[in-house]
C-alpha cells in the first residue's frame, strides 16, 4: 500500500528564529509604551486631584517597568539558549 | 472628510439611523451629515469579505474532495494552529478560533488599502486600539476562566512572594502597556507604509510605487503575525498553571 507522503516540518531552529523575533520586536516597544502610559496616567491623576507632580512620578515608574520588563525578556533569553 | 464610494452608500443608507444612535449615546460626530467615518465603512467592507469567506468555506466543506477555498482555510488553521501548539501550550486549540479570526480581519485590513478606491482601516489609530483591546479583554478573561480570580492574580505577584507588593503594580502596568504597544506597532507600521507609498506616487507614479507596495505587502504580512503570535503569547502566559 502506497505510504502518503509526509509534509515536510520547518527546521525548528528557523521556526525558533522566527518565533524569537517576533517575540523580541515587542522589546523596542514596550520601554516607549510604558513610558507614555504613566506619563498619561499621571497626568489624568493630576487633572482629578489638582497637583502637579504625578505625571513625573508615572513617568518615572513607566521607565522602570518598561526596564524591568526588558531584563526579564533578556534573562528569558538567556534560559531558552 | 472625503468620503470613498463605500463610505459615501453607507452614510446614505444608514447615516440617519446612525446619528440618531449617537446622538441617544450624547456622542456628537465631527460630520453629522455623514456619521460614519471611512474607516468603520472599511471595517464593515473587511468583515463582509470575511463573512463570504467563510461562508464559501463551510457551503463547500467535503471529506473527500475539498476545494480551494477550504484548502486555503485548513493551511491557516494549522498554521495558526502550530503556533498556538508552540507558544500556549496542549490546550491551544479553543483559542484557534479566535486567533484565525484576528489574524484575518488584521491582514485583510492591512491589505485592503492596496486596492484603489478603498483605505486600510488598521491605518486609522482606533481600528489597531479595537484589536489590542479585543485582545486584552480576550486574554484576561481565558486567564481567569482556566486559573480562578484568585489563581490568575497569583500571575502578577511573581515567583518571589516578599517582592509580590512590589512585582503586582509593575505587573498590572506592563499588561496595561501590552495595549499601547500592539496598537502603536500595527499602526505606526500601516501609517508609514500607505505614507510612503502615497508619497513615492506623487513623486514617481511610474513603475517605483509598485516597490513601495510590494514593502507594504510585506510589512501588512510581518505585523499580523506579530500581533497573531504575541496574542498567543500572552494567552500562553494568561493562561499557564502555577505550580
Amino acid at each position: 500500500m502506497p505510504q502518503e507522503p509526509k509534509e515536510a516540518p520547518k527546521p525548528p531552529n528557523e521556526q525558533k528564529f522566527i518565533t524569537s523575533a517576533a517575540r523580541y520586536s515587542e522589546i523596542g516597544f514596550i520601554i516607549p509604551a510604558a513610558v507614555i502610559l504613566g506619563f498619561f496616567l499621571g497626568k489624568l491623576m493630576d487633572y482629578w486631584l489638582h497637583t502637579h507632580w504625578i505625571y513625573l512620578a508615572g513617568l518615572i515608574f513607566g521607565a522602570v517597568v518598561g526596564f524591568v520588563q526588558m531584563i526579564r525578556m533578556a534573562l528569558a533569553s538567556m534560559k531558552d539558549k | 472628510m472625503e468620503q470613498l464610494a463605500f463610505t459615501q452608500f453607507l452614510n446614505h443608507l444608514f447615516g440617519g439611523p446612525v446619528l440618531g444612535l449617537l446622538q441617544a449615546l450624547h456622542i456628537h460626530p465631527d460630520y453629522p451629515a455623514h456619521p460614519i467615518s471611512n474607516s468603520f465603512a472599511m471595517e464593515v467592507l473587511v468583515f463582509l469579505l470575511l463573512m463570504v469567506f467563510f461562508l464559501a468555506a463551510r457551503m463547500r466543506l467535503s471529506v473527500d474532495s475539498p476545494g480551494a477555498v477550504q484548502h486555503v482555510v485548513e493551511g491557516i488553521e494549522g498554521f495558526i494552529g502550530d503556533m498556538g501548539d508552540e507558544l500556549i501550550g496542549h490546550h491551544y486549540k479553543q483559542y484557534v478560533p479566535y486567533l484565525v479570526v484576528l489574524g484575518l480581519f488584521i491582514l485583510v485590513g492591512n491589505l485592503i488599502g492596496l486596492v484603489p478606491g478603498l483605505e486600510s482601516p488598521t491605518a486609522v489609530k482606533i481600528v489597531p486600539l479595537g484589536c489590542a483591546l479585543a485582545t486584552w479583554f480576550y486574554y484576561h478573561y481565558q486567564g481567569i476562566r482556566r486559573n480562578g480570580v484568585l489563581g490568575y492574580l497569583k500571575h502578577f505577584m511573581g515567583p518571589v512572594w516578599w517582592l509580590a507588593w512590589l512585582m503586582f503594580p509593575i505587573e498590572i502596568f506592563s499588561h496595561l502597556a501590552r495595549v499601547l504597544s500592539l496598537t502603536i506597532r500595527l499602526y505606526a507600521n500601516m501609517f508609514a507604509g500607505e505614507m510612503v507609498t502615497l508619497v513615492f506616487f506623487s513623486l514617481i507614479p511610474l513603475f517605483v510605487p509598485i516597490i513601495f507596495m510590494g514593502l507594504h505587502i510585506g510589512v501588512a504580512v510581518v505585523q499580523t503575525y506579530i500581533f497573531v503570535l504575541l496574542a498567543c503569547v500572552y494567552l500562553g502566559e494568561a493562561t499557564a498553571h502555577e505550580h
